[in-house]
């Protein structure tokens, strides 16, 4: 269904120029700041209706990493970005790196992990590597390790506790940035490294509940689908994966055969409904875990249900929902398309680049190993 | 489906538009000018008011909140003490959970405002114990409304975890587990199927890290409470997931179910794969090894690999000979899920299979009487349930699982599962899959102890089942075979075969094993190896056929086929014939 493709690919291509637009709005905004009294500043809004009116305001928060989500989508789809599209990418992606070498999700914001993993993953997507200070970026993420070996969001976060996200975050840049060129001058030496794997290796095994999935910090939290994904992805990029016990395998896989509803889609969590980003947080944790398991995905899910609704979540104009009927986003659109091209195969509609689990980029763009030592 | 109306909004009036849009644009306006200030490190009393102004208007905002934790703490931006404004920030933060309960970082600024709190009245008990039933009100309004939120969940957990530090030195400490377990009744009592509620509930029982659990129920108890909500809501997961825990997952350790001997050398078995290292047999120490040894992925260095086994070889430091009972301890390594070193111990005698084919050898069961008597009687209430809910699979699932826990798999158990297994499927065909598997495993299970049942002699028969693998337990049961039949099945790769050090005859044609021939002569005992009709491939550089082999059928694995007579003639012995041709490839001494 090329025409598909192609209406995904329209979709995309208007959010991302009405997110320019509207980047620049803010910018011509500062200009008018004097003229608007400080009485003025805050009437007291209605909050449901002046929340959507802001959507664009707030999608700055995670503007880099919806950048991402948007070439790495074109990259799914087999589309080259135009060079003039592409040059302001660029230009943005620079904008938003800090004097830490790190990167902010927008040039009037703080630097902090989420989005410096994005302007990784973006760098190796558009082949510009220029666009990183490797070494400064590599102890940016170092510095964010605690003790027990998981990773904090940004500087000066705390020492209280980490977080798999994060820390499956920092590995998969790190890993990146190995492939890019290393960083050297700072590195650590190996057993010092070792160590520090190590640990991150322990916390992240101690994620895994007794139910078969994983939770968001050892010993406490609920399974979620999304967290299991990134425990499984970093145990990987640790070459740890071997450390989960069988009992735990054979759980694990269970857990996440749960995860498929009765309409087809993916839940996260027991007796929630299904939604489109779960396809890629579960299929690509079931992926991991094939190699433990000697299950294939086709064996574990019913993947013909799974495309049928990823399909009905579809809108009309391109894009993809979170659930039917629900309007498009990019990150709906991206972790839908990427879940799709994991179960591509045989039954594949779409025509998709195949994605790397562990380092959530497509497979072709890659060299070295996935792995973060 | 197709054009799609947006369900909540109401197309505004002009005037409305018009004001919505001035309303933005004050707001925009407001949050750039704060984040000028945030980037000049501007630190006052007038940045903390308007942030906290922005962030009431709109509180999805992290770069503000990071802006509001840098005017906190640098000091000189305000006059007031650091704990009235942190006692502010709960206010602010409350008004912001009430609009906005699922935004990271709102509750990750809640964390961190709690945090510092903690510090800050550390000595002041009253003060903690307030700010602890703040919090936990807080919570508690917060799951009415979403009893599943997972971010206002992971909030509490924190919380309590600070709480339990905290609590360790003082002397009147508050009862938490209480605190919990009252949550958890009480929420579960409004919806049994309330998942979060039950897995604080499995939490509060499970020992960590090598600790004793935070408490222990009555089980039969529980399962009498389970029944409720079984009968109230028998086709939900929740309270079925926690039936299983109780009966099943609880706190077993694996254990040692036997040991043998074969060409003079040890051989110890667990109920499940573990990772060991060393071991006393008798008065001798030595190492252990997984057989089969792990297969040729080698990404990481020896010192950090792990593999797991459910069969170890023995391998003494000095010269011993066994026959006799012999008492065996085992040290496991600490894996993964928290659970420092153990040891396992076993009394009992070795099979010795260089001397005769044992005939007594079978499965035990590993439960106590306690644990059997609770298996005994779920049984009997999950059939009255299914005597009135015939079509619930997951009583058929549990069923099932506790049938084969708690008894040596008979003849009729194995036939009863195979009848649930096929219902489940035509229920449940979205894991049709996993129902085929099992009932593959059930299949094998029969044969297994029906040829254990005749003596163990003879062929083992495991043909047409259907298996796509053969689980290490099984393997290890079978440990002990000479002749096994493993033709038109599933399989994807030798696996747990490879650990079959007796076998003598092997036939896995027409399977689907992907791999290298050269793998299979890990088995030194081998004789007539039939490997026919799979996908496997022959590296010319690693071939060492055990000194035993008689005969070893290729044909059909295009992978080797496609080498040629000549290349193929090379590999074996000059004395060997080969036929080939046709898809044929056929060689024997």
């Amino acid at each position: 269904m090329p025409e598909c493709a192609a209406s995904h690919l329209k979709f995309l291509d208007l959010f991302l120029s009405s997110g320019f637009k509207s980047l620049k709005k803010i910018d011509d905004l500062k200009d008018d700041l004097e003229k608007v009294g400080r009485d003025a500043l805050l009437p007291g809004l209605g909050a449901d209706k002046a929340k959507k009116l802001l959507a664009a305001c707030v999608a700055e928060t995670s503007l880099l990493s919806a950048i991402y989500w948007i070439c790495c989508s074109y990259a799914l789809l087999g589309h080259e970005v135009d060079s003039e599209r592409r040059q302001r990418i660029l230009t943005f992606i620079a904008s938003c790196r800090g004097a830490s070498g790190a990167f902010a999700p927008h040039p009037a914001q703080r630097e902090e992990l989420l989005s410096t993993v994005s302007a990784v993953q973006l760098a190796v997507l558009l082949g510009e590597p220029e666009l990183l200070e490797v070494s400064k970026v590599a102890a940016y993420i170092r510095s964010l390790q605690l003790p027990d070996g998981s990773f904090t969001p940004f500087r000066g976060a705390g020492e209280s506790q980490g977080d798999c996200r994060f820390t499956f975050a920092a590995l998969c840049a790190m890993t990146l940035l190995k492939q890019l060129g290393g960083s050297d001058a700072e590195h650590p030496d190996d057993s010092e490294l070792c160590d520090a794997h190590a640990a991150t290796a322990d916390w992240l095994l101690q994620c895994q509940n007794l139910d078969g999935g994983f939770g968001c910090r050892p010993r406490e939290c609920e399974s979620h689908a999304g967290h299991t994904f990134c425990c499984l992805a970093a145990l990987s990029l640790l070459g740890r994966l071997d450390g989960l016990s069988h009992r735990g395998r054979g759980r694990l896989l269970r857990w996440l055969a749960a995860r498929q509803t009765p309409q087809g889609g993916m839940n996260g969590r027991p007796g929630k409904k299904p939604d489109v980003c779960y396809t890629w947080w579960t299929l690509a944790a079931a992926q991991l875990a094939e190699s433990l398991v000697d299950s294939r995905l086709s064996d574990i899910f019913d993947l013909n249900a799974l495309q049928k609704f990823v399909h009905l979540c579809m809108a009309d104009q391109g894009g993809i929902g979170p659930h039917p009927e629900d309007d498009p986003d990019p990150f709906h659109t991206f972790f839908g398309l990427a879940g799709l091209s994991l179960c591509a195969g045989d039954h594949g509609v779409l025509a998709l680049e195949r994605m790397e689990p562990t380092l959530v980029l497509p497979v072709g763009l890659l060299k070295g190993s996935a792995k973060v030592s | 489906m197709h054009g799609r109306v947006k369900k909540d909004i109401v197309e505004p009036t002009p005037e409305e538009k018009a004001k919505q849009r001035e309303q933005v644009r004050t707001a925009r306006s407001l949050f750039a000018k704060l984040l000028d200030l945030r980037k000049s490190q501007t630190y006052n009393d007038q940045a903390l008011e308007m942030t906290s102004k922005a962030l009431q208007f709109h509180p999805e905002f992290p770069t503000l909140w990071g802006y509001r934790r840098e005017l906190l703490t640098s000091t000189g931006s305000t006059e007031k003490p650091l704990q009235e404004l942190l006692k502010m920030e709960m206010k602010l933060l409350e008004k912001a959970l009430r609009k906005s309960q699922k935004v990271y970082s709102i509750w990750f600024h809640r964390k961190w405002v709690v945090e510092r709190l903690f510090q800050e009245m550390n000595a002041d008990e009253e003060a903690i114990r307030n700010l602890l039933s703040t919090e936990l009100d807080l919570c508690n309004q917060l799951l009415a409304v979403d009893e599943r939120n997972f971010h206002c969940w992971n909030h509490r957990m924190n919380l309590m975890d600070l709480m339990r530090t905290w609590g360790k030195d003082k002397s009147n400490s508050m009862d938490l587990n209480a605190i919990d377990l009252k949550l958890s009744t009480d929420l579960i009592n409004q919806n049994f199927s309330n998942y979060s509620a039950w897995h604080l509930r499995t939490l509060l029982q499970q020992p960590l890290a090598g600790e004793e659990p935070r408490m222990k129920l009555n089980v039969e108890e529980e399962l009498e409470w389970v029944q409720q909500g079984i009968y109230t809501e028998p086709n939900d997961q929740s309270v079925w997931l926690y039936h299983q825990w109780l009966t099943l997952e609880h706190s077993q350790l694996p254990r040692i179910t036997h040991c043998a001997i074969l060409d003079g050398e040890f051989f110890i078995f667990f109920s499940r794969p573990v990772c060991a290292s060393v071991a006393t047999v008798g008065t001798v120490r030595g190492c252990l090894e997984a057989i089969p040894r792990s297969a040729l992925k080698r990404t990481r260095p020896r010192s950090v690999r792990r593999s797991w086994s459910v069969g170890w070889r023995f391998l003494p430091e000095t010269e011993a000979k066994f026959r006799d009972e012999v008492q065996i301890t085992v040290t496991l390594e600490s894996c993964g899920t928290g659970l420092k070193q153990s040891t396992s111990v076993f009394n009992g005698q070795p099979f010795d299979l260089d001397t005769e084919m044992s005939s007594n050898q079978e499965l035990k069961c590993e439960l106590s009487e306690e644990k059997k008597e609770i298996l005994k009687s779920e049984l009997m209430r999950i059939d009255e349930l299914l005597e009135i809910e015939p079509d619930c699979r997951w009583a058929l699932l549990a069923r099932m699982r506790l049938q084969l826990a708690s008894s040596p798999p008979e003849e009729a158990t194995l036939s009863s599962c195979l009848s649930s297994l096929e219902r489940m499927s035509s229920l449940d065909p979205l894991r049709r899959n996993f129902y085929a598997d099992s009932k593959a495993d059930a299949l094998m299970m029969q044969s297994l102890t029906m040829w254990s049942g005749q003596g163990r002699k003879g062929d083992l028969k495991l043909v047409g089942l259907g298996l796509k693998k053969i689980s290490p337990t099984a393997a290890a049961f079978a440990f002990g075979v000479r002749i096994l039949r493993l033709d038109e099945n599933e399989l994807h790769e030798f696996g747990p075969l490879l650990g079959l050090l007796s076998l003598i005859e092997l036939s896995v044609s027409k399977n689907q094993i992907r791999g290298d021939v050269a793998e299979i002569f890990a088995l030194k005992r081998l004789q007539y190896v039939d490997l026919s009709w799979n996908y496997l491939s022959a590296n010319l550089g690693c071939w060492n056929p055990p000194e035993k082999l008689q005969k070893i059928d290729l044909s059909g694995n295009t992978n080797v086929t496609e080498l040629g007579h000549e290349k193929l003639s090379q590999l074996f012995p000059t004395a060997w014939k080969l036929q080939f041709g046709e898809g044929k490839c056929l060689a024997h001494k």
